[in-house]
């Protein structure tokens, strides 16, 4: 090899090695972690951390909180409370969490707060997983909103530490960021979309979210065109005849026949 | 590692058949579906503080339950029932209301046409299907009454009682021979006034390898079904939906006797096919879900919000339109029996009279032969053209 080569590949060496530094100094940076704390402080931090995310049942119900416009009548301590510990909560989660099938279906009673908890699910894997895209389509674009702003509250309501830990898109705090849109410093997103067929066609998301499927037009149609795009697939809803309670229940005559 | 209480409710998921559910907790059960995936259902018992079995949950109950408006919307909100309201409101005000589901739907297990509507004519109506379902709707009609009061004639009642319902499956290909197999099972069809069926089976449309095309009641008549006619009456949904509620149930929510009953002592949240000699499940079943048609918020732009129902799981509501469309018109009585009917009990000493007059007025309305007496079969009695009277043809001249 001649002395030039050497040179040339001992520059590409180089300016690999700068290109990886400036990556580590700006995901540091992002971070907010790398340089206030000792070496000793930064371990404890991310047992912590880790700890705190260690299930989406224990982020919950330890290190964020909901808020409740009805606490006043429920004589509740305030508004912004941590997760109910309701013993379904980790059955639940349980089986969001369980990677064995890719598609969940759930139906439940009104008001059981259900849509937070699968939210909540979501907005973790968000912070943890970096290019996390999900999104959650709902009846209405303004229903879409609902959800991620489920979602904002929860990120917004961890301690500090933990939202430096996982921080928002550089220059997006939560209130510049739009109401159908959710942005991580890690790339993760969480888009808002309305209900109906060839609405989740422009995305290609890992997560896909259909709360109240039962009452959205076109419910089978999107649930489809999700299922060859999406890695995990939640579908939730209260009772109302449609597409849904038949796909549940093999009602279908579709599902029937084949 | 110990096993969650989740994971061991889907592992014994795998030793019972689809849709068992297994309770993981109160209040929480996980299901399979037919093809593999599993349901989560999370019911307000799951909450300790909702569950009516704990004095807090109680109060909860008698608290909630008060607030809603009926028992059908509490049942569809709070007990994950989604036909509890009856569909989008098509049928819903009748077969959602739980009082007015009993007037309507006949669930004593002791009720028999035989019994209860004795002599009762029988009618039916049919819809051929491939990959859909192939459906017969059987109907009773009592013989017609007389307001003892005004001495008008009673409008005619209805009772649905008996269907048959096949698609295709695994186990069952609906192919036509064993479908007519099995409807001959069915009680009373062979002494059915009229059997109607969809027109379009009758259309010569099916290509034979020699010959003309030929059509699919051929196939029935091979197979030795009953002999059933065209319907030729109304066909739009909306017309069928207008006469089911406001003239056959009509004034039933202020206690006026329905005119239509169904009979079911087995309903089910899914189709169950086969044979129900005496039983309408699946055309409840298609009743709970009938829907009007959905419209995008594009089409409502342009178009009137559309009153048609979907097109989607009406097999038996189509036999259905077919029976109420062709009793509009009068039920015919067959000659025979009206005949025998009249001359019952006369004495053969002043029997002739009457006798007489009644094969004057079968004669008169075309019904019977005036020169051999015998039923005609619909043939019409013969008429004198007196448009060919060579008197009137020289008035004309």
């Amino acid at each position: 090899m001649s002395s030039h080569d050497e040179l040339a590949s001992l520059r590409q060496a180089a300016l690999a090695t700068l290109i990886l530094e400036q990556q580590q100094e700006e995901i540091d940076r992002a971070r907010r972690s790398s340089n206030m704390l000792s070496d000793g402080q930064r371990k404890k931090r991310a047992e912590e951390v880790r700890d705190a995310t260690s299930s989406t049942y224990r982020w919950l119900t330890k290190f964020t909180k909901t808020y409740n416009p009805h606490w006043k009548e429920q004589k509740l301590a305030g508004p912004y409370l941590p997760f109910p510990d309701w013993p379904f909560f980790p059955v639940l989660l349980e089986y969001l969490e369980d990677d064995t099938e890719n598609v969940k279906l759930i139906e439940k009673s009104r008001t059981m707060m259900v849509t937070w908890a699968i939210t909540g699910y979501f907005t973790l894997q968000a912070m943890l997983v970096p290019e996390r895209e999900i999104v959650i389509q709902t009846m209405t674009d303004e229903k879409g909103e609902q959800p991620i702003e489920y979602a904002k509250h929860l990120w917004q309501s961890q301690p500090e530490w933990l939202r430096n830990e996982f921080p928002l898109k550089e220059g997006k705090p939560v209130d510049k960021q739009p109401k159908n849109e959710f942005r991580f410093a890690n790339g993760s997103v969480i888009f808002g979309i309305p209900a109906g067929a060839g609405k989740i066609r422009s995305y290609h998301p890992w997560g896909y979210f259909n709360d109240e499927t039962a009452f959205q037009a076109e419910a089978g149609v999107a649930y489809d065109e999700a299922l060859s795009a999406c890695k995990k697939l939640v579908l939730n809803s209260t009772a109302a005849a449609g597409w849904y309670f038949d796909f549940t229940n093999d009602s279908e005559m579709a599902e029937a026949t084949a | 590692m110990s096993i969650t209480l989740l994971q061991e409710a889907i592992k014994r998921l795998n030793d019972v058949p689809p849709q068992t559910p297994f309770e993981v907790i109160r209040g929480v059960t996980i299901r399979r579906k037919k093809k593999g995936l599993t349901v989560m259902r999370i019911h307000y018992t799951a909450i300790p503080d909702r569950d009516p079995e704990t004095p807090k949950g109680k109060e909860w109950f008698d608290h909630e339950y008060a607030r809603y408006a009926s028992k059908a919307m509490w049942r569809k909100e709070q007990e994950i029932d989604a036909y509890a309201t009856g569909g989008e409101a098509v049928f819903g005000s009748v077969l959602g209301n739980e009082q007015l589901y009993q007037v309507v739907v006949i669930s004593d297990p002791l009720w028999s046409p035989y019994t209860h509507i004795p002599g009762a004519g029988v009618v039916a109506g049919f819809d051929h299907g491939v990959t859909n379902a192939t459906a017969m709707l059987k109907g009773y009609v009592p013989r017609e009454s007389f307001d003892p009061k005004t001495g008008r004639r009673n409008p005619p009642e209805l009772y649905l009682c008996g269907e048959f319902y096949r698609f295709r499956s695994n186990e069952w290909q609906n192919n036509v021979d064993e479908n007519v197999a099995e409807m001959k099972q069915m009680p009373d069809l062979e002494r059915a006034r009229w059997i109607k069926a969809d027109p379009s089976i009758f259309y010569d449309a099916v290509a034979t390898d020699k010959g003309a095309p030929t059509n699919i009641y051929q196939t029935y008549k091979k197979n030795n079904m009953w002999p059933m006619t065209p319907y030729d009456g109304v066909r739009s949904d909306v017309t069928f939906v207008e006469w089911v509620m406001s003239d056959w149930w009509r004034g039933i929510a202020n206690g006026r006797k329905p005119r239509l009953y169904i009979v079911c002592r087995n309903p089910s949240d899914r189709p169950q096919p086969g044979l129900h000699p005496y039983d309408c499940p699946n055309l409840l079943w298609e009743m709970k879900r009938a829907k009007r048609v959905q419209m995008t918020s594009r089409q409502l732009l342009t178009k009137n919000p559309s009153e048609a129902l979907q097109n989607k799981n009406n097999h038996l509501c189509d036999c259905f339109k077919q029976v109420l469309g062709t009793l509009r018109n009068p039920t015919e009585i067959p000659v025979d029996e009206e005949i025998n009917e009249a001359l019952a009990g006369l004495d053969a000493a002043t029997g002739s009279m009457p006798a007489r007059f009644l094969m004057s007025k079968l004669a008169l309305q075309g019904k019977i032969d005036p020169q051999t007496g015998k039923p005609r079969n619909k043939k019409g009695a013969r008429q004198i053209d007196l448009r060919r009277a060579p008197g009137v043809v020289a008035q004309h001249r």
